[in-house]
C-alpha cells in the first residue's frame, strides 16, 4: 500500500512537470503583464479578457485561423480522399507497377525534410503557387500518401474476400462494391489517418514558414510565433493568449477522442 | 504472353479502373516528392542563388566544401548529441514510467491522459512556452529558483553557452518521452500474465523481474523507439529555430536549421540541398545500422518472429 502510495507520487511529479507549463500559460494569458511581472505562480486578481481580444484582432489571429482552417480541412479531405481511392486499388487490384509503388512509398519514410524543402518551394514558385492555398495544400496531400496508401490498402487487404465476391454475384459493380460495402468496413482506419492528418497540418510550423512570402498568409503556428518575437510591442499578455488559441482546438480533440488519439499517433510512427 | 498476363490480372478494364484510382495520389506523390528528390540532387551539383535556370555546374564540389566546413560539421555533432542524450534519458526515464503504470498506481487512467500531453501540443507552442520559461529576468524557471533560495543556480539558459545545448534538448526530453512512455507501456501490457506469475511464484524480486523478464521482452520496441527518434529528431527544426535560431555562436545549431539558414537565408541553395543530401545519407545508414543489430540480436536469442 505504501509502496504504491510512493509509486504515485514520482508519478504524479512527472505528470506535474507535464502539466504544469500548460497551466502557466493559461493563468498568464488572463494577466495584465504589470501582474505577470510581480507575481507569477498566483492567480489572476482580474480576469483579463482582452488579451484574447488583442492577440484575436490587433495581432491578426482571426485571419491566421482562417488560413490554418482552410489549409487544414482541404488537407485533410483531399489527403484522405486520394489514400482511399488508392488503397482500394492497392488491395484488390494486381495491378502492372503495384510492387514497384508499393517499395517505393515504404523507402521515402525516411527521408528527411530537409532535402524536399527546397525543392518544393521551386516548383512551387515555378508553377507560381506561392502564397495561394493550393501550393500549400498540395505538399500535404503528398505527405499523406506514403503512410495513408500502406495502412488504406492494409485495411482493404484486411476484408474476406467473400465480402466482395458475394457482392459481385449480386450484380455490384467493382466501384459499388469498394463505396457501398468495403469502405464503411476500414473506418476505424480512416479515423486513424483523420487524426494523424489533422495533427501533422494543424500544427506544422516548417512548411508554412517558407512556402510564402505574404504574410496574410500566415498559419496560426507562424502567427503566433511572430506575435512571441514582437512581445515589447503587444505585451506579454497577448503572446501566452495567442498560445492558448492555437493550442486549444487540438487538446479539446485529444480529451474527447483521447484513446482515438493515442492509437493514431502511436499506429502511425509504429508503423511508418 | 504479355496479353496473357494481363487476362489473368483482370484484364485492360480493371487495369484502367486501378490506374483511376490510384491516379491522384500517385500524381501528388511524383510531384511533391520524387521529382523534388531528383531536382534537390540536381541542385547539389550546381551553384545557385535562386534566380534563373541552373547553369553553373560544380560537380561534387557542394559536398567537398560541406565536410571541410567546420559550421556543418558543428551542426551534426550537435544533432548526435541532441539524438543521443534525447534517447537515452527520455527512454530511460519513459521505462522507469512505464514500469510504475504497469505495476498499477492510483488513478493510472488520469495520470495516462495528462502525461499524454507534451506530445500532443504543437511544436511550435511548446518552444514558446520554453523560451519564456528560460527568460533569464522574468522567466518561471529562474523565478522559481529564486524563490526557493537556490540563486546559485540561476542560468541565462538559452544565451549561456555551457548550458544553451543542454536547454533545447531538456524541451525536447519533455517532448518525446510521453510517446516512448506509451509505447513501452504497451509493450509491457503485451508481456503474458503467466510469464511474471511463475517468476513471482519462484520468488523473483522486483528488480530482477524487471531486469530478466520485462526489460529483454522489451528491447525490440527500445530498438524501434530508436529507429522513430533518429527520424524525428530531424524535426527539432521548430525548437531550435524559435528558441535559439541555432546559437549561441552556431553551440545549439542542428542539421536542419543549418539547411534553413544555408538555403532560405543565404540563398546558397545548391550548397545547401547537398548538406540536406548528406543528412539523408547519414540517416539511411543510422536506421540499417540498428536494423542490422536488432536483427542479429534476434537471430542470436532466438528465432522469435517480428
Amino acid at each position: 500500500m505504501i509502496k504504491r502510495l510512493v509509486m504515485t507520487l514520482v508519478v504524479l511529479l512527472f505528470a506535474i512537470t507535464s502539466l504544469y507549463p500548460l497551466l502557466w500559460v493559461v493563468l498568464q494569458s488572463l494577466k495584465r503583464d504589470a501582474e505577470f511581472f510581480a507575481s507569477q505562480f498566483s492567480l489572476p486578481r482580474e480576469w483579463v479578457w482582452h488579451n484574447y481580444a488583442d492577440a484575436w484582432s490587433k495581432a491578426n489571429f482571426a485571419l491566421y485561423y482562417k488560413n490554418t482552417l482552410i489549409i487544414t480541412s482541404s488537407s485533410l479531405i483531399f489527403g484522405l480522399a486520394v489514400c482511399i481511392l488508392a488503397g482500394y486499388a492497392f488491395a484488390k487490384i494486381d495491378f502492372v507497377g503495384r510492387k514497384t509503388w508499393q517499395a517505393l512509398f515504404v523507402a521515402v519514410l525516411f527521408v528527411p525534410s530537409p532535402v524536399l524543402l527546397m525543392p518544393v518551394f521551386f516548383i512551387n514558385r515555378d508553377f507560381g503557387l506561392i502564397n495561394t492555398y493550393m501550393g500549400m495544400v498540395g505538399p500535404y496531400i503528398c505527405g499523406a500518401v506514403p503512410l495513408g496508401v500502406l495502412l488504406m490498402s492494409a485495411a482493404f487487404r484486411a476484408l474476406p474476400g467473400e465480402l466482395s465476391e458475394s457482392a459481385r454475384i449480386d450484380g455490384c459493380g467493382e466501384w459499388r462494391t469498394f463505396i457501398k460495402i468495403l469502405f464503411p468496413l476500414t473506418l476505424p482506419t480512416v479515423a486513424t489517418l483523420c487524426i494523424l492528418q489533422f495533427i501533422s497540418v494543424w500544427t506544422d510550423y516548417m512548411w508554412p514558414l517558407i512556402a510564402n512570402t505574404d504574410p496574410k498568409m500566415y498559419t496560426i503556428t507562424v502567427g503566433m510565433t511572430q506575435l512571441a518575437a514582437k512581445k515589447f510591442v503587444f505585451g506579454y499578455g497577448p503572446v501566452f493568449a495567442g498560445m492558448v488559441i492555437t493550442t486549444f482546438v487540438v487538446i479539446l480533440l485529444y480529451i474527447v477522442l483521447q484513446r482515438y488519439f493515442v492509437r493514431a499517433l502511436t499506429d502511425g510512427a509504429v508503423k511508418g | 504472353m504479355k496479353q496473357r498476363a494481363l487476362w489473368r490480372r483482370g484484364g485492360w478494364k480493371r487495369q484502367t479502373t486501378a490506374y483511376i484510382m490510384a491516379f491522384p495520389a500517385l500524381f501528388f506523390f511524383v510531384l511533391y516528392l520524387i521529382y523534388p528528390l531528383v531536382i534537390a540532387f540536381r541542385m547539389s551539383l550546381y551553384d545557385y542563388t535562386g534566380i534563373g535556370p541552373l547553369t553553373d555546374f560544380v560537380g561534387w564540389a557542394n559536398y567537398k566544401e560541406a565536410i571541410s566546413n567546420s559550421s556543418f560539421i558543428g551542426a551534426l555533432r550537435n544533432n548526435f548529441v541532441l539524438m543521443g542524450v534525447e534517447f537515452i534519458v527520455s527512454t530511460v526515464l519513459a521505462f522507469g514510467l512505464a514500469y510504475l503504470l504497469f505495476r498499477g498506481i492510483f488513478g493510472w487512467h488520469v495520470f495516462n491522459v495528462i502525461l499524454f500531453l507534451p506530445y500532443i501540443i504543437p511544436l511550435s507552442v511548446s518552444a514558446v512556452i520554453w523560451s519564456l520559461i528560460y527568460e533569464p529576468t522574468i522567466g518561471l524557471l529562474n523565478q522559481l529558483l529564486g524563490e526557493l533560495g537556490l540563486t546559485a543556480l540561476q542560468h541565462t539558459w538559452l544565451g549561456g553557452t555551457s548550458t544553451a545545448l543542454g536547454s533545447v534538448i531538456g524541451v525536447w526530453v519533455w517532448r518525446t518521452l510521453p510517446f516512448n512512455l506509451i509505447i513501452l507501456f504497451g509493450a509491457m501490457i503485451k508481456i503474458p500474465g503467466e510469464l511474471l506469475e511463475a517468476a513471482r511464484i519462484d520468488g523473483a524480486s522486483g528488480m530482477r523481474i524487471v531486469r530478466n523478464i520485462i526489460f529483454p521482452l522489451t528491447i525490440p520496441t527500445i530498438a524501434l523507439l530508436a529507429v522513430i527518434s533518429i527520424a524525428n529528431d530531424f524535426r527539432a527544426f521548430d525548437i531550435v529555430w524559435i528558441m535559439t535560431q541555432g546559437g549561441p555562436a552556431g553551440l545549439t545549431e542542428i542539421a536542419s536549421s543549418f539547411v534553413y539558414k544555408v538555403g532560405f537565408q543565404e540563398n546558397h541553395y545548391g550548397y545547401a540541398n547537398a548538406v540536406a543530401f548528406l543528412v539523408f545519407v547519414v540517416v539511411i545508414v543510422f536506421v540499417a545500422l540498428i536494423a542490422l543489430l536488432q536483427r542479429r540480436s534476434f537471430s542470436s536469442e532466438k528465432g522469435e518472429s517480428r
